[in-house]
């Protein structure tokens, strides 16, 4: 009742478009009952299927109004970046912008993800055949989203504003979740999929693979060690902070002294910019260094790579103690500044084969 | 001595233009010489021993004068601090001198590279450098920023000539605005779709971090040379400045000395440009003040105008990274802020006039 209510009365509110979208409830009830009878033959989550039928059941007893429509059962509440959402139980044609790293963890079937040539998930996505945004431009395209049909949009908090937000839920109920914390983000879509119990199993995974990094490292050279995480270029030096990323906390690998002094200069949690005249406060035992952007292609790195010889010709970064040891990794931000299981396994790879020695 | 000569000279000719002449300071421009090398000796050495790390006094004196390269407070004075600091200087003789001559060949008080194309045109040029040629050493990068400087300028010049009526100040400025619209936003596109925006980012805002002597070693010669070439020139330019008509009278022949005084001030933006970015205004500001104070001869404008524009980005630079320590305030900003309100007073000024 309250899933069909709402984009009626929202349409009202927005005035303009009443009748399209009057239509597209209409299409929405059509594809719920659509998603409703081919959910049962999804092997993948039947299991899941019976558990979300059975609950429903207890749900309808327990609740008079729904007897009356039976559809309102069939929508689960989940909280997000813009508020609390009733969607689908069990969508059937989910559109995801910004979060295909954590549906292609789920193994969820998408209808629509945002990818280019050159996304660390490129390889991945081009393999499902579906429709994608094509660029790295990290902003929701409506018209393409609303192509593809979705029941549910899942999106990446930071794409989009209050209005971006509102325009999207037009199309479908839309979860949007910010990329800093992909374990709650998991396992609120994984609910919203029914997947919940996948959702566990992928966090269990990457906390098994991070401990056996972890074991790895501190057997190779000891829990003592310290690290650091940088953006050199050759007009300043980016230090990250260790709320930005695993690799100062998680790998056995400690954050380097000056971190704690430079996080009291900042407001900012990501990490700090600095002058290069900062370059011998870097005393970590291991650097690693990123260059560029997050959606940056491989060309782009190596491009981004030689653009940044400068600064290793200065005497100043030649005697960081790191650089003298041969300690400082350059990784590929694609990675290293994107979220999810996915990105952060390859990180641990990364770290793991630099520090102990297997390039 | 040879003021003097050239004063009895045009008096003879025009006497519109001895009291141009007269109006001439050279006790003031003298003053200016001497007092401006000094303040900018106090700046240089104000702006290398302040920065992000905190070194003394003392310590910068001997990093300076008695380098220790196992030391890392001397390597940074010596690889970071005099760089940047001489850079902005050197970039400020730049546009200042390359402001002073176009003001003087095309008597427009609203000449500047910055207004002029002169400078988008340059950062348009590096910017396709960065996305065909990633990595291409600095030495071809400056020779890509001459080009482009002159793209910029005959593109604002060409355009600015087709309107009926001919080339007038602000026809001109106009000209100029529009093309560094285009030129900017062609880069800005050329950035996007390279996804090149990083290393574009810095010769937008404009600052002279990351300096490295080796831009200075290359840009050197190309600024002593073109500033040397200004100064033999600069007597010539104060004849263009008081017209076509005068400098023919008075035996000039224009096009060649119009030829090189192009030619010097694009390798003055291009340089420029290349090591700092599009930083405007310096090139207006400066020409008009010292004008001010020295009086019309472009013998003195030229020299003086050199000394003041070092000044002006030496300081601008040492304020740029003391307004909000550790970060750095982009350079062209801060002195778009003291340029804009002078733009519009000259232009204000100028329309009136017209």
């Amino acid at each position: 009742m309250h899933f069909i209510k709402r984009p009626v009365y929202k349409s009202m509110k927005a005035k303009k478009g009443h009748r399209t979208l009057n239509r597209f409830s209409l299409l929405l009830v059509f594809m719920l009952i659509a998603a409703l009878v081919s959910a049962c033959g999804n092997k993948a989550i039947s299991e899941d299927t019976t558990k979300a039928a059975a609950a429903q059941t207890n749900q309808q007893a327990t609740d008079p109004e729904s007897e009356t429509d039976p559809k309102a059962a069939q929508a689960i509440k989940i909280k997000h970046g813009f508020g609390e959402t009733e969607v689908p139980l069990h969508p059937k044609r989910v559109a995801v912008f910004g979060l295909e790293d954590i549906m292609l963890s789920l193994e969820a079937p998408m209808v629509y993800a945002y990818d280019f040539i050159g996304y660390y998930l490129d390889d991945e996505i081009q393999k499902l055949n579906i429709p994608v945004s094509g660029s790295a431009d990290f902003k929701p395209n409506l018209e393409a989203i609303l192509q593809t049909n979705p029941d549910l949009i899942i999106v990446q908090q930071y794409s989009i504003d209050q209005k971006g937000y509102d325009e999207l839920s037009k199309i479908a109920p839309t979860i949007a979740f910010a990329p800093d914390d992909w374990k709650s983000s998991i396992i609120e879509i994984g609910k919203a999929l029914g997947l919940e119990d996948k959702a566990h199993s992928v966090i269990q995974a990457n906390e098994e693979e991070l401990k056996k990094a972890k074991e790895q490292i501190v057997q190779a050279v000891g829990a003592d060690k310290t690290v650091a995480y940088i953006r050199p270029s050759d007009k300043d030096l980016q230090v990250f902070f260790p709320s930005f990323n695993l690799v100062y906390k998680e790998l056995g690998l400690l954050p380097y002294q000056g971190i704690a002094e430079l996080q009291q200069k900042t407001k900012d949690d990501w990490g700090i910019n600095l002058s290069l005249e900062d370059l011998p406060s870097i005393t970590a035992d291991y650097i690693f260094a990123i260059y560029g952007g997050s959606i940056d292609t491989e060309d782009a790195f190596q491009k981004e790579v030689s653009a940044s010889k400068a600064i290793e010709e200065l005497k100043l970064w030649k005697s960081i103690p790191a650089v003298k040891e041969d300690h400082v990794f350059k990784v590929s931000s694609r990675h290293w500044m994107s979220s999810g299981p996915i990105a952060e396994s390859r990180e641990v790879d990364d770290v793991v084969n630099a520090v102990t020695g297997k390039h | 001595m040879s003021l003097s000569k050239i004063e009895v000279n045009l008096t003879k000719r025009d006497s519109e233009v001895k009291t141009i002449a007269l109006s001439s300071r050279p006790w003031a421009a003298t003053l200016i010489l001497v007092g401006g090398m000094i303040a900018l000796i106090f700046g240089i050495a104000l702006s290398v021993s302040f920065g992000a790390a905190d070194i003394k006094f003392m310590t910068v004196w001997s990093a300076v004068f008695h380098y220790n390269p196992d030391l890392t407070q001397h390597q940074i004075i010596q690889e970071l601090r005099l760089p940047r600091v001489l850079g902005g200087a050197m970039v400020g003789v730049c546009f200042a001198v390359a402001g002073a001559i176009m003001q003087g060949m095309t008597r427009n008080p609203l000449a500047d590279s910055g207004l002029l194309g002169l400078n988008a045109g340059a950062g348009f040029a590096l910017a396709l450098c960065f996305a065909f040629f990633p990595g291409l050493p600095f030495m071809f990068l400056i020779l890509f920023s001459f080009l482009g400087a002159g793209l910029g300028a005959s593109l604002v010049f060409g355009i600015g000539s087709m309107a009926r009526g001919g080339l007038t100040p602000l026809r001109l400025v106009l000209a100029g605005a529009a093309l560094s619209a285009l030129l900017s936003a062609l880069s800005e596109g050329i950035a996007l779709y390279f996804r090149i925006g990083q290393d574009l980012a810095f010769w937008y805002a404009g600052g002279v971090a990351g300096t490295s002597w080796l831009q200075l070693k290359i840009m050197f010669p190309w600024v002593a040379a073109a500033v040397a070439g200004a100064i033999m020139l600069s007597r010539s330019i104060t004849m263009l400045s008081l017209g076509d008509e005068v400098a023919k009278g008075l035996g000039l022949r224009s096009g060649p000395v119009k030829l090189a005084g192009t030619l010097i001030v694009l390798i003055l933006a291009g340089a420029a440009v290349s090591v700092v970015g599009a930083v405007g205004f310096v090139g207006l500001i400066i020409p008009h003040l010292t004008r001010k104070l020295v009086g019309v001869d472009y013998r003195w404008i030229i020299p003086c105008s050199a000394i003041l524009g070092a000044l002006l980005v030496v300081f601008a630079d040492l304020a740029a990274r003391m307004v909000n320590p550790p970060y750095e305030t982009p350079l062209g900003a801060l002195i778009a802020l003291i340029g804009v309100p002078f733009f519009l007073y000259i232009s204000r000024k100028e329309g009136r006039e017209l």
